[in-house]
């Protein structure tokens, strides 16, 4: 098992590495003159010539790639043509508010998107089953920006409960979190239902019941058991996603996360910055990928397994 | 006074409500048991057998399905009526089941041993450690090797598996046991062996057995009474020995004469013509009427009452005194 999570680990250097060639590419041949967008329209050539020299934009394509890789191999990431930061420190003062709030969203989506599932799935074509997944289609057919608005005119300019912008305190995050989570709880509880429905059916929960195993404990502990490696999958893909949802909501409620960081920087051509960000979000979403199939394991013998035969 | 049966099952009738129409699975089945007694509950695919073996511990899926009429006494009690709570304590304890499939009927994410141990708790004050002493020695007891108990279900092989489950089927020494086709998805070298341990297992801790199945030759072996049902019926009851050889039935026959025979020169088995009849569209008459080589006009008018034809040996047929004749 650990030599699989050791192996895993070492497949993120090949994946990082086309990452960063890919974001690389991508933004050296994109439009606009990073000097001319830094500088304004009045600047003279020679100024513009000479800020290009300096930010190494008159070297080659190989040459400044390896430069960039260099650095990132030693954590430095540049630093940025708009702000003169070192674009490293400033990911890292970032980075926790928009992973709070991708956390937190990810959380109450679980413990929405979940039980609302297993109620559905266990009172199938009741009225609790249409009440739930009515909610759910309701949940994902709004769009999280949208939603955000929506929060903000009501807790916040009717009724004044909530601050609209900023992160000066825990209540700054609510409604965000709340914003990013509901399309997550919306496929988590239609993948829950589905899943579970699946593994009512078999036999072995006619088996527990025969053992004279409480209703709830057999829904609990071995249909959902066994549903759960679905789910996981699908909670697995949807942190990618908080990821994005995340980046609107910091726009809409103004938390200063990376989210923000990376837009203003594509609209600038701050090409440190956006390197770095995207490059960070990539490994963000690849450790995210190794803990899901860690949990795979954890939660099924079989494949748990499996790893063992690798090991041989 | 008489003695109390152990189980007393009168006019049962089991529906499945679906859409294309209801579905009668069992008609006004009765049947008895008294401790430490085995019957073999007998006839072809579809004939209600489960049915019966589910409804006993009231696990039949609902909906579709639905137990109508009728009543189930245990020792006494009529199950049907019992509160759920009570259900969940005679389930596993005092009657407890053995599915048809060991490939499908544990649950692949648990030990096996915690599966059996999990029964052993539920009916019993033990701490972990004693249901887990327990539960080794029943693995023992079936011919499993107690280290085994830390080990996942797909560590085992079908025969294996089948222990596991008559392990945690007997763990709390019920009085009935429910054995529903137990042997079937079995090959042959480990169904002899899966039956002689039930047999030999059934006379120490002297169980009661339902034993369903389609195979004479096990009841032939293993019960000492026989239960043969028809669309959801019984149509011929009583000691096996008397109905192997004095068959009234003419369907009893037929299942006969479908059993192939060493000792016989005859090149070809006599399958019994037809098929079921459709259970949601049965027969007015003798539900047997359209495929019984003995049909006269008032078969096909009258479903037939279950007669006494010798002592404690009934047959549900108009004509069986020609049906004794014809084996």
């Amino acid at each position: 098992m650990l030599r699989y999570i050791l192996k895993r680990l070492l497949w993120l250097i090949p994946i990082l590495l086309g990452v960063s060639i890919l974001i690389f590419t991508i933004m050296y041949f994109s439009t606009g003159d990073p000097a001319r967008i830094m500088l304004g329209s009045m600047a003279t050539e020679e100024q513009l010539e000479e800020a290009r020299e300096e930010m190494g934009l008159n070297k080659g394509f190989v040459e400044q790639y390896l430069d960039f890789l260099n650095g990132v191999i030693h954590l430095d990431l540049g630093t940025s043509y708009v702000s003169k930061q070192d674009v490293f420190s400033e990911i890292m003062t970032r980075a926790p508010y928009t992973i709070r709030v991708a956390v937190i969203s990810l959380f109450l989506s679980i413990i929405i998107g979940v039980p609302l599932g297993i109620v559905s799935a266990v009172n199938q074509y009741s009225w609790k089953d249409n009440l739930a997944m009515l909610i759910s289609m309701v949940f994902v057919s709004m769009p999280n920006f949208w939603v955000a608005m929506l929060l903000v005119l009501l807790f916040s300019l009717q009724l004044g409960w909530l601050p609209a912008v900023g992160v000066s305190s825990w209540t700054c995050y609510i409604m965000p979190c709340i914003a990013v989570s509901l399309a997550g709880a919306a496929t988590f509880s239609r993948q829950t239902r589905s899943s579970m429905l699946e593994v009512i059916r078999q036999d072995y929960i006619v088996t527990a019941r025969a053992k004279g195993v409480k209703e709830n404990k057999v829904i609990m502990k071995h249909a959902l058991k066994n549903a759960l490696i679905p789910i996981i999958t699908v909670i697995g893909g949807r942190v990618g996603n908080m990821l994005g949802g995340a980046l609107i909501a910091e726009t809409v409620f103004s938390i200063p996360g990376m989210g923000v960081y990376i837009l203003n920087a594509i609209n600038n051509r701050d090409y440190p910055v956006v390197r770095g960000t995207a490059l960070v979000i990539c490994i963000w979403f690849s450790v995210c990928m190794l803990a899901v199939d860690i949990v795979y394991a954890l939660v099924d013998p079989r494949i748990r397994s499996q790893f063992a035969r690798k090991k041989r | 006074m008489e003695e109390k049966k152990l189980l007393k099952i009168e006019d049962l009738v089991v529906e499945y409500r679906t859409d294309g129409g209801v579905i009668h699975a069992v008609n006004g089945l009765r049947l008895e048991l008294d401790r430490g007694e085995a019957l073999g509950l007998v006839g072809e695919t579809g004939a209600g057998k489960t049915t019966v073996a589910k409804s006993i511990l009231r696990i039949l899926p609902d909906p579709p399905a639905k137990i109508c009429s009728g009543s189930i006494e245990f020792e006494g009690e009529d199950l049907l009526k019992l509160s759920e709570s009570k259900m969940q304590k005679i389930r596993g304890n005092k009657i407890s089941m053995i599915f048809q499939d060991p490939m499908t009927a544990l649950n692949p994410v648990e030990t096996i041993g915690e599966q059996i141990a999990e029964t052993v708790r539920i009916h019993n004050k033990l701490s972990r450690a004693e249901a887990q002493k327990r539960t080794i020695e029943m693995l023992e007891m079936v011919g499993i090797p107690g280290e085994r108990y830390g080990e996942f279900p797909h560590q085992f092989s079908g025969g294996m598996k089948q222990r596991v489950i008559i392990a945690m089927a007997l763990a709390c020494n019920p009085e009935l046991l429910l054995a529903d086709e137990p042997t079937t998805a079995l090959d042959v070298t480990i169904q002899a062996q899966v039956l002689e341990m039930m047999a030999q297992l059934k006379k120490e801790l002297s169980t009661a057995l339902i034993l369903i199945t389609h195979d004479l030759g096990i009841v032939a072996e293993m019960c000492e009474k026989v239960a043969v049902v028809y669309a959801g019926e019984i149509v011929e009851y009583g000691t096996a020995d008397h109905i192997f050889n004095h068959t009234g039935h003419p369907y009893t026959v037929g299942l006969f004469q479908s059993l192939p025979r060493l000792n016989s020169t005859e090149k070809r088995l006599k399958p019994i013509k037809g098929l079921m009849p459709d259970p949601s569209a049965l027969p007015d008459g003798c539900r047997f009427c359209p495929r019984c080589p003995l049909a006269a006009e008032i078969c096909e008018k009258e479903n037939p009452a279950l007669q006494e034809v010798a002592e404690g040996h009934f047959v549900k047929c108009h004509r069986w005194k020609e049906g004794a004749g014809c084996l």
